[in-house]
């Protein structure tokens, strides 16, 4: 088995409001071997977020319990200084707003000669070289004229761009995209992807993939972890997830996402809403939306089990239901 | 800066047309050129710091030498603008009184932006018991009414043109540190913030390179306008005795001993007067202008 890259174990990341306490992240594991690309999936609120701030120790929340190792050290507790070293470094971020993800008073070469001015000591013209070299490995054209060039001169898909080089201009190991196509049109969508996929391919970045969008999830990830409510409850290959899936939450998704060849006039959509945050956790989070829900899921918090090799469910139907085939996956 | 977001559409549209870069401070200037008011005040400005500059050229007399035998003379071709008690050529003392105002007026709010903003940025970046602390001090300096906070320091430090600069840069530093802690806060929660973050910036270069320069429009306004209240706060405790001492040219100064003539020869008070207007006014004028040119929508 590989070397795992990043490795998130029993992580807390608990938000201290006037309201009390919300667990955003609510004892979640997740691991990223080198090289691979892992989607965390999951509604608006439900810690994926979170999740890859903290991995990056950028949280503005706490991290009340768990561990997180990258590349072998435990970077929990590494002081700001050496964790500043591996920022932008070895592990790197794009976001979702292209629109205000960029600094609107510096040029683009600025913005992305930063990194290599930070971690590598760059003079100010070797990190416009590296500038205008990363300009061009993401495909923009005119990169000699782009460079010295301000953001609000740019579309979105562009400025996405220079997010993905100011990101990859250290070469890091692990990058974070955090819904990095959400906010683009379709087509500049696939364009994006695309770009992500040939850097994994010639770089051998590992990629860890938030969104909320199936289709970006089977067009780019390895393995896939579903978030529901600050916790992990399915994880598996991207095949697997989406041929059978087995946790009732990951089900409602994959009957919710529209096909060509469909009868039904109505999509299906999963009832009822997240459960607001810091509301006290008595039994499974998703039971007052489960369709299957039992007396137990209102009682208890179902243990994240391996149902099969490199498939994790945390729902009571898989102890209920062996021996019987149970809930057929909706698979269309 | 919001109007950015605007200029986006119509910016990226016509890039591909007409491709010519423009920074944010080009578009800033363009603006501002269009503003005739803010144009005035522009070269009002301009043109009391050329008199400041070039005084000793301009002026026709020396501005403390006295001359018994033309005591409380009206404006004549002699002496333009008349001359006061002690026969000194008033137009030559509002001359040398430019330096004077404008010096009080720019080191006054140096001072007060160098300790404000500072302290306001401290405290919008890092925010809770720092922020806490921080501006619960200077919501003690703001109860104060300013110019008697301005009176009381001055009071304490003794008269003094040096004592009127620290007294001015010190009652407007609560004033900076609250624009700045508010630009500040505004600023810090923009996704490139973050990014800049997930690079490995340290608070040091997040804060110098991307959080104050698009902290700034509100300084800069703030600052125009804040070098007239100086102005006029130096002139209101030159007035009161406080400021600049005798034979000072100070037009505070000459203001408040003109008034024992003011029956007799009323030009020794209103020409002090209407110097310390205009340049008030002027400052204000490019100080209106500024905001505008910057940011319309900006409260100041």
């Amino acid at each position: 088995m590989e070397r795992k890259l990043l490795e998130i174990k029993g992580l807390k990341t608990y938000f201290y409001t006037d309201e009390g306490v919300v667990a955003a992240v609510d004892g979640v594991d997740i691991s990223i071997r080198a090289g691979e690309t892992v989607g965390i999936v999951g509604e608006s609120g439900s810690g994926k977020s979170v999740t890859s701030l903290t991995a990056m120790r950028l949280t503005p929340g706490k991290v009340v319990e768990g561990s997180i190792t990258f590349d072998g050290k435990e970077i929990l507790g590494l002081s700001e200084e050496e964790m500043r070293e591996i920022r932008g470094n070895e592990m790197a971020m794009i976001f979702q707003e292209p629109m205000t993800s960029l600094n609107p008073v510096f040029t683009i070469g600025d913005q992305i000669g930063e990194a290599v001015r930070i971690h590598r000591n760059y003079s100010k013209a070797q990190a416009r070289a590296r500038a205008v070299e990363m300009l061009k490995l993401v495909g923009i054209p005119r990169a000699e004229q782009i460079v010295d060039e301000y953001p609000h001169r740019l579309s979105g898909g562009m400025r996405q761009r220079v997010m993905i080089a100011m990101a990859m201009a250290c070469d890091p190991k692990l990058l974070i995209a955090d819904e990095p196509t959400t906010a683009l049109d379709v087509t500049i969508q696939a364009q994006i992807l695309d770009l992500m996929s040939e850097l994994k391919a010639s770089k051998g970045t590992a990629i860890l993939l938030i969104t909320h969008d199936l289709g970006v999830v089977a067009e780019m990830c390895d393995r896939v972890v579903v978030m529901y409510d600050g916790r992990v409850v399915e994880e598996s290959d991207v095949v697997t997830l989406f041929t059978h899936p087995r946790h009732p939450y990951t089900q409602g998704l994959m009957k919710s996402m529209p096909t060509l060849d469909s009868e039904e006039k109505r999509l299906y959509s999963i009832k009822g809403s997240v459960p607001a945050q810091g509301s006290l956790r008595i039994g499974c989070s998703f039971a007052p939306r489960c369709e299957h829900a039992m007396a137990i899921c209102r009682e208890q918090s179902p243990p994240l089990q391996e149902i099969e090799l490199g498939h994790f469910s945390r729902c009571f139907l898989h102890a209920s239901a062996e021996g019987r085939t149970g809930h057929e996956p909706a698979v269309h | 800066m919001s109007d950015t977001d605007v200029s986006v559409q119509v910016a990226t549209q016509a890039a591909e047309v007409s491709y010519q870069r423009r920074s944010p401070w080009a578009s800033m200037l363009r603006r501002f050129r269009k503003n005739k008011r803010a144009l005035v005040g522009f070269w009002m400005v301009v043109v009391f710091v050329g008199i400041a500059v070039f005084a000793q050229a301009i002026a026709p007399y020396d501005p403390i030498e006295q001359n018994m035998d033309v005591i409380l003379q009206p404006p004549s071709a002699d002496h333009l603008f008349g001359t006061d008690e002690y026969g000194r050529d008033i137009l030559s003392r509002i001359i040398y009184g430019s330096q004077i105002s404008l010096m009080i007026g720019i080191v006054g709010v140096l001072i007060s932006v160098v300790i404000g903003v500072g302290l306001g940025t401290v405290s919008g970046y890092f925010g809770g018991r720092t922020d806490m602390f921080i501006m619960r001090i200077m919501d003690i300096f703001m109860a104060f009414p300013s110019f008697l906070l301005a009176l009381a320091i001055v009071s304490v430090l003794g008269p003094g043109m040096v004592n009127v600069m620290i007294a001015i840069g010190i009652f407007s530093v609560p004033t900076f540190a609250r624009i700045s802690r508010s630009a500040v806060i505004s600023v810090k929660n923009k996704e490139f913030i973050e990014a800049a973050k997930s690079m490995g910036a340290s608070h040091a270069r997040v804060i110098f390179k991307h959080v104050l320069p698009n902290s700034v429009a509100p300084i800069i306004v703030l600052s125009t306008m804040r070098i007239a209240t100086a102005i006029l706060t130096a002139s209101g405790l030159s007035f009161l005795g406080m400021g600049a001492q005798p034979p000072t040219p100070e037009w505070g100064a000459m203001l408040s001993t003109g008034r024992e003539y003011l029956r007799t020869a009323p030009h020794v008070s209103t020409i002090p007067g209407l110097a310390i207007m205009f340049m008030v006014l002027a400052f204000n004028m490019l100080g209106d202008g500024l905001r505008d040119a910057l940011d319309p929508k900006m409260k100041l």
